[in-house]
């Protein structure tokens, strides 16, 4: 549905210097996918969001939404958008300016009262409905911008950081929600800088640095048990036998230990070896999640 | 790009008509209000000064004469305050606040051409203007005579399409929109002061820039006065007006042209 080919964006400074901000950047992103974007501070990702929007031309290769350039599918059929930094007038009150984006995104005018009221509903904004922008403290305006990308019944919505300013309860909330936003013929953008956000939600994740794709990571792979996952083992008794056990374990805290990267089998027989001998395992995790272990290897950290 | 092509997912389109009331809304809030205060103000100065050189010349013999000649003559500067500022007040930041402040992200990615969203605003602002316009006539004529409303209606109109056109223009280009028509239309004066009657080449230099000084007419017609001499009547100044109108519009035409070319927002 969405076909980056070879897109690449240049911006010239004043004195005329090419700045590079997306490099030869492929990528298809298929309907009913939940596809997120991560990489570092300045690697590209508001530009591909910029591009996506046809808010910003390329300045070389094409991209596509539908079989349409992106400016083209925007004014046709509209895009459920959350930017990173919300931006609605601070004179505005809230459910004024959900009427107003509502008669934007094309709902008819008889419905647009219920379709604001739905999504204030949905976002639980009743108490803010009458306060202004400027009032609104930045998880409530966050939660407004939220609102307005879901006035519509769009097939292309886009996120840039929507946790952002969110409190833990919201950032949960937004998970079910994206949870609930997923639809065959939907494609869901996320960008984020939070990796543990992408891991629970994306279908698969674009890293990108310094502008260029650097690899596409697919979550719903099954996890076969790689032999390149760092472990942290937590007990709560049987310390002595762990230099035995586990003679290449790293203490890390209080009961806890940094276990190097072998084959699940073999983690399995140490972990029944340390408990038959009296260990009490209070919990085995993987150090890094297979996104973050992925990422740092992708940006070189 | 990529060539058009079927797609499954029925076309949708922004309700900008609606929309308009909402225009409406800010234009009252965001610019009447601050019009009629600024102009009003202004407004009431002229007509205590008129009062108090009435009080003044009463006794004079030719009372009636003067007394006529300084209302059109006040009558005359109160317009072309209005003609030529309250454009530039009605039109500031048309584009470029959207832009610089960011709410063009929301906005554009609504099923919506910024075109039409932004002749809309030049037209509900028009509107605005006009109303204003209105509202400032309706209470000086409690005081004073004023011209003919046709004449006055007329050459609101002009003077909006005209510098309404080249604020348009400086708003897709600037976020100083205001500032920068205020300059442009000085050193236009500065330009067609030095080099009008030039026989130089330079002279082409004022062609690059609207008569403004000579569009000044317009006040002279609207209020009937004729500012060379008092006792004939006010010509309208035909040339020029087409000239600056044309220019104004010439300006919006360039704007909506690059409204399309320049990237709607920065990354």
């Amino acid at each position: 549905m969405i076909e980056f080919r070879s897109v690449g964006k240049t911006y010239r400074s004043l004195r005329g210097q090419a700045v590079p901000a997306v490099t030869d950047f492929n990528l298809s992103v298929n309907q009913g996918e939940v596809l997120g974007l991560a990489g570092p501070n300045g690697a590209g990702k508001s530009t591909l969001i910029g591009l996506l929007l046809g808010y910003l031309p390329p300045t070389t290769g094409a991209l596509s939404i539908d079989g349409l350039a992106p400016r083209a599918y925007v004014e046709r059929h509209g895009i459920g958008y959350l930017s990173e930094l919300v931006a609605i007038p601070p004179a505005w009150r809230t459910e004024h300016a959900l009427a107003r984006f509502a008669l934007l995104a094309g709902v008819a005018r008889g419905a647009v009262a219920a379709r604001v009221n739905a999504v204030i509903d949905m976002i639980e904004l009743g108490e803010h409905r009458k306060k202004l922008i400027k009032h609104l403290s930045k998880g409530n305006l966050q939660r407004v911008g939220l609102a307005q990308a879901l006035l519509c019944d769009e097939r292309v919505i886009i996120f840039d950081e929507p946790t952002h300013g969110l409190d833990p309860v919201w950032t949960q909330r937004f998970r079910d929600l994206v949870g609930a936003l997923r639809r065959p013929d939907r494609v869901i953008f996320i960008a984020s800088h939070n990796l543990d956000e992408l891991q629970r939600i994306s279908d698969r994740v674009a890293i990108i640095d310094h502008g260029r794709l650097q690899r596409v990571v697919d979550l719903r792979a099954p996890n076969t048990g790689g032999t390149d996952a760092r472990y942290r083992l937590t007990i709560a008794g049987g310390v002595e036998h762990i230099a035995d056990v586990f003679p290449d374990a790293v203490m890390c805290g209080h009961n806890e230990f940094d276990l190097p990267a072998r084959p699940l089998g073999q983690l399995n027989r140490q972990l029944s070896d340390l408990i038959a001998r009296g260990g009490l395992v209070v919990s085995v995790s993987p150090a890094q999640s297979t996104l973050e272990r992925q990422f740092r290897e992708a940006v070189g950290q | 790009m990529t060539a058009p092509t079927a797609t499954s997912a029925p076309r949708r389109h922004a309700h900008l008509l609606p929309y308009a009331l909402w225009q409406c809304r800010d234009y009252t809030i965001n610019i009447a209000a601050i019009s009629i205060i600024l102009f009003g103000l202004l407004g009431m100065l002229e007509v205590m000064q008129l009062h108090a050189a009435e009080i003044v010349m009463a006794a004079s013999p030719d009372f009636a004469v003067t007394l006529a000649r300084m209302q059109q003559g006040s009558f005359q500067q109160l317009f072309s305050m209005y003609a030529t500022v309250g454009p530039i007040v009605a039109l500031s930041g048309v584009v470029s606040q959207d832009r610089s402040l960011g709410y063009v992200r929301f906005l554009f990615a609504k099923p919506l051409n910024p075109i039409h969203f932004y002749l809309q605003s030049f037209v509900v602002r028009a509107a605005g203007f006009f109303a204003v316009g209105g509202v400032l006539l309706k209470a000086y004529r409690q005081f004073e005579p004023s011209a003919d409303v046709p004449r006055i209606a007329a050459g609101l109109a002009l003077a909006f399409v005209a510098y309404g056109g080249i604020l348009f223009l400086w708003s897709v280009l600037s976020k100083y929109d205001g500032l920068c028509v205020v300059a442009f239309l000085l050193l236009s004066v500065l330009v067609w002061g030095k080099w009008e009657a030039s026989t130089r080449l330079i002279h082409v230099v004022t062609y690059a820039f609207p008569p403004v000084d000579k569009f000044s007419g317009l006040d002279n017609w609207v209020s009937g006065v004729n500012a060379l001499d008092s006792r004939a009547a006010a010509v309208f100044p035909t040339k020029w007006v087409v000239w600056t109108v044309c220019y104004g519009v010439a300006c919006l035409v360039l704007g909506v042209v690059l409204l399309r070319k320049r990237p709607l927002a920065r990354a």
